[in-house]
């Protein structure tokens, strides 16, 4: 399967793998608001936002931990 | 996607001021709670397309499905329904929390978990997710056919 493919050749990246992962998430998220469509769209934007922002902030903040 | 409005199904609960006699008058009747959390369960996003909720459905489907397919194609460890520890019990109900998606990633598990690189243990954790996303969805679902949520 040419996705399946096309996924085990760009997945190894942990930067990649998080943005995915926030992504679903925020859709799963997003399918709980009771507002408009736009709302929603920002909701998720917002969330998918947070997702990353917290991620990587939470990496560096660790990071001189890591060795 | 503002689907709140469309197809609206009377609540079962006769306390609600939506709540319509279920069978009389040509109404159609709403499916109960607990079978849509079932079909909610089992096929994400099915609960809320029953519901008449199509936007929403779409969006558990995707948000299933899609932590679920990568976190197979990255390899993670589908936990089995026996496990000798604790932490492969609750595994196993994370992922069989994702319903069909879980029979399907046993089915289609053909080399196993490698969880020796990371992508592997970040595949266990989607999987995972995926269940969890696909039972607040289940619970949610089951909220509007009981008529405590809209």
């Amino acid at each position: 399967m040419p996705a399946a493919m096309l996924l085990s050749i760009w997945l190894p990246s942990h930067f990649w793998a998080m943005v995915l992962f926030a992504l679903f998430v925020s859709m799963g998220l997003t399918g709980l608001t009771r507002r408009t469509a736009a709302e929603r769209v920002r909701y998720a934007v917002v969330s998918l936002l947070l997702f990353l922002l917290i991620g990587i902030g939470a990496a560096w903040l660790m990071y001189p931990f890591s060795r | 996607m503002n689907d709140s409005s469309d197809h609206e199904i009377p609540s079962t609960n006769p306390e609600l001021p939506n709540a319509q006699p279920a069978v009389a008058g040509g109404v159609k009747k709403a499916p109960d709670g607990l079978s849509i959390a079932i079909v909610a369960w089992l096929v994400p996003g099915m609960g809320h397309f029953l519901l008449g909720r199509k936007g929403r459905a779409i969006l558990f489907f995707i948000a299933v499905g899609g932590l679920a397919v990568v976190g197979s194609v990255m390899r993670g460890n589908v936990f089995p329904p026996r496990s000798v520890d604790p932490f492969g019990t609750l595994g196993f109900l994370a992922d069989a929390a994702s319903g069909v998606f879980y029979l399907l990633a046993r089915v289609f598990e053909r080399a196993g978990p490698d969880v020796s690189r990371a992508a592997g243990d970040y595949g266990t954790r989607f999987i995972a997710a995926a269940g969890v996303v696909n039972l607040i969805g289940a619970f949610d679902a089951y909220e509007i056919a009981t008529g405590r949520r809209r």
